[in-house]
């Protein structure tokens, strides 16, 4: 078994380090996202295994990941790489602080890299890949709908503007909803088309009230609950991350896209929505937009802290609700230990402050 | 006009003038968001996504001071459409209120003083 933790400490250990190397700074002056991170990660350490030893008795994690071709699941490429990674990230904080327990260490990373990776590849259709790492960015898991949602495009002509707007306003008030992580929308592709062209997609994940608290006072009004938008681009070089982000050649692609389409996903089939609605969501994300802004903005440190922590904990909960377990997903609970520290972290650490990093350390084999 | 930083542009993009504002708090983008943004060009440090969300769409440029194109800043730019820097380094800082350029018609982006 050491092997095998091991060899995935390393596989993980370099996708992340590249990964998080050409993210490089995520604080932001609204939100302290390092210190919820740094909760959340020692959180799911230490509360993962056993939740997903629970999630896995209801459900096995192939049928977990081939569900994530359905629509609006949230099975997707970032909430899959979050399962091993939170951990690790939790795993690394304690371990600089002395903090894990050598004795278990290796069980509580098999139980969490043996889920991981069978959903992962159910995900990616036995291909024998995980991730898009694998697969040179490539992450195709709504394949059977393309010929279906292709047909429903419309060209974008003098909607471009418009429509570009709407994909805009949605993205950054999805950034704000999840409180600063890049889990509220995930790029899916490239679908490559017969005539050359490729195909986008994008799905807007949880625009309206949630298990989120903070949802209830601001998105009642929303008009669609999960949205995929669908872009055919001419002459662009895609490939998404497993951050669930698109990556384009070139970098704007919009002046590329030729047709377009949203769709409301909210019961798992394709409905269009029509040019008049899109405009009403569009205003209404907005407007929610200013009001969840202002709510952030008067919330006290610590329940900034704790509201980020749970968006991050709460990553395997769609694993679950798939599974139909009811899990106990309160943060914090079991890094209390840590929040005298948190003080500490306000982002301006730099990377000349940290030991000299590299992709075979980023996360450190078992002792 | 004269060069004062440069940093990696996010997308390429003509190079377009506005009104220089450092932004440190949200208090300074609430202000922002009650009256106007049209014709900002926005100052930050940090590179997460939300911390100018409910103005970015009126933004005239955005100049970060740290990150990179893939941080959350730079992807909210690329969709909004908004012409950003990332990870720039000035020479001199404008007051608020100064006339600034951001030009991101080649790399490096380029931030100019007017006067």
């Amino acid at each position: 078994m050491s092997d095998d933790v091991d060899r995935w400490i390393r596989y993980h250990s370099e996708v992340a380090y590249v990964l998080t190397s050409q993210r490089t700074a995520l604080e932001s002056a609204l939100i302290p996202v390092s210190a919820y991170i740094l909760v959340a990660c020692v959180e799911a350490y230490r509360r993962y295994p056993e939740m997903i030893r629970t999630i896995a008795d209801a459900a096995s994690p192939e049928t977990l990941g081939r569900a994530g071709h359905r629509l609006a699941t949230q099975i997707d490429p970032v909430h899959l790489w979050a399962v091993p990674n939170f951990p690790l990230v939790g795993r690394k904080v304690l371990m600089t602080a002395g903090l894990v327990d050598r004795d278990d260490d290796e069980q509580r990373l098999a139980t969490i890299f043996d889920f991981w990776s069978r959903a992962a590849r159910a995900y990616r259709f036995e291909d024998g890949t995980h991730q898009a790492w694998d697969a040179s960015g490539a992450a195709t898991p709504y394949r059977d709908l393309v010929d279906e949602i292709v047909d429903a495009c419309a060209p974008i002509g003098e909607d471009r503007v418009r429509v570009s707007r709407l994909n805009a306003l949605l993205t950054s008030y999805l950034f704000l909803l999840w409180f600063d992580t890049r889990s509220g929308y995930q790029d899916t592709g490239p679908y490559l088309l017969a005539d050359g062209r490729v195909l986008l997609l994008r799905a807007y994940n949880r625009l309206g009230v949630s298990h989120f608290p903070w949802s209830a006072d601001v998105a009642d009004a929303m008009p669609h609950s999960e949205v995929l938008g669908a872009f055919v681009l001419r002459d662009v070089d895609l490939s998404v991350t497993d951050f669930g982000t698109s990556v384009t050649r070139p970098d704007d692609y919009w002046p590329h896209v030729e047709r377009f389409a949203f769709f409301d996903t909210s019961d798992g089939a394709l409905d269009v929505v029509p040019l008049a609605a899109q405009d009403a969501l569009a205003a209404e994300a907005k407007r929610a937009q200013r009001q969840l802004y202002r709510t952030i903005a008067r919330m006290e440190r610590r329940a900034k802290i704790d509201a980020g922590a749970y968006v991050y904990f709460t990553f395997l909960r769609p694993f679950a609700e798939l599974a139909g377990v009811d899990l106990d997903w309160t943060v914090p609970r079991a890094s209390l230990d840590l929040y005298p520290f948190l003080e500490l972290i306000d982002g301006s650490v730099t990377p000349a402050d940290m030991p000299e990093e590299t992709a075979a350390t980023y996360y450190l084999p078992l002792a | 006009m004269a060069d004062i930083g440069t940093g990696t542009r996010v997308f390429a993009a003509s190079a377009v003038r506005g009104m220089w504002r450092k932004l440190s708090s949200p208090d300074d983008v609430l202000t922002l968001m009650d009256t106007s943004a049209e014709g900002v060009v926005a100052c930050v440090a940090d590179a997460g996504a939300t911390f100018l969300a409910p103005i970015f769409d009126e933004l005239t440029a955005v100049v970060c001071l740290s990150g990179t194109p893939m941080s959350h800043i730079g992807i909210v730019s690329r969709e909004y459409q908004v012409p950003c820097v990332m990870a720039a380094a000035l020479t001199a800082v404008p007051a608020d209120g100064d006339e600034v350029e951001v030009d991101c018609s080649a790399e490096p982006g380029v931030v100019r003083v007017t006067h």
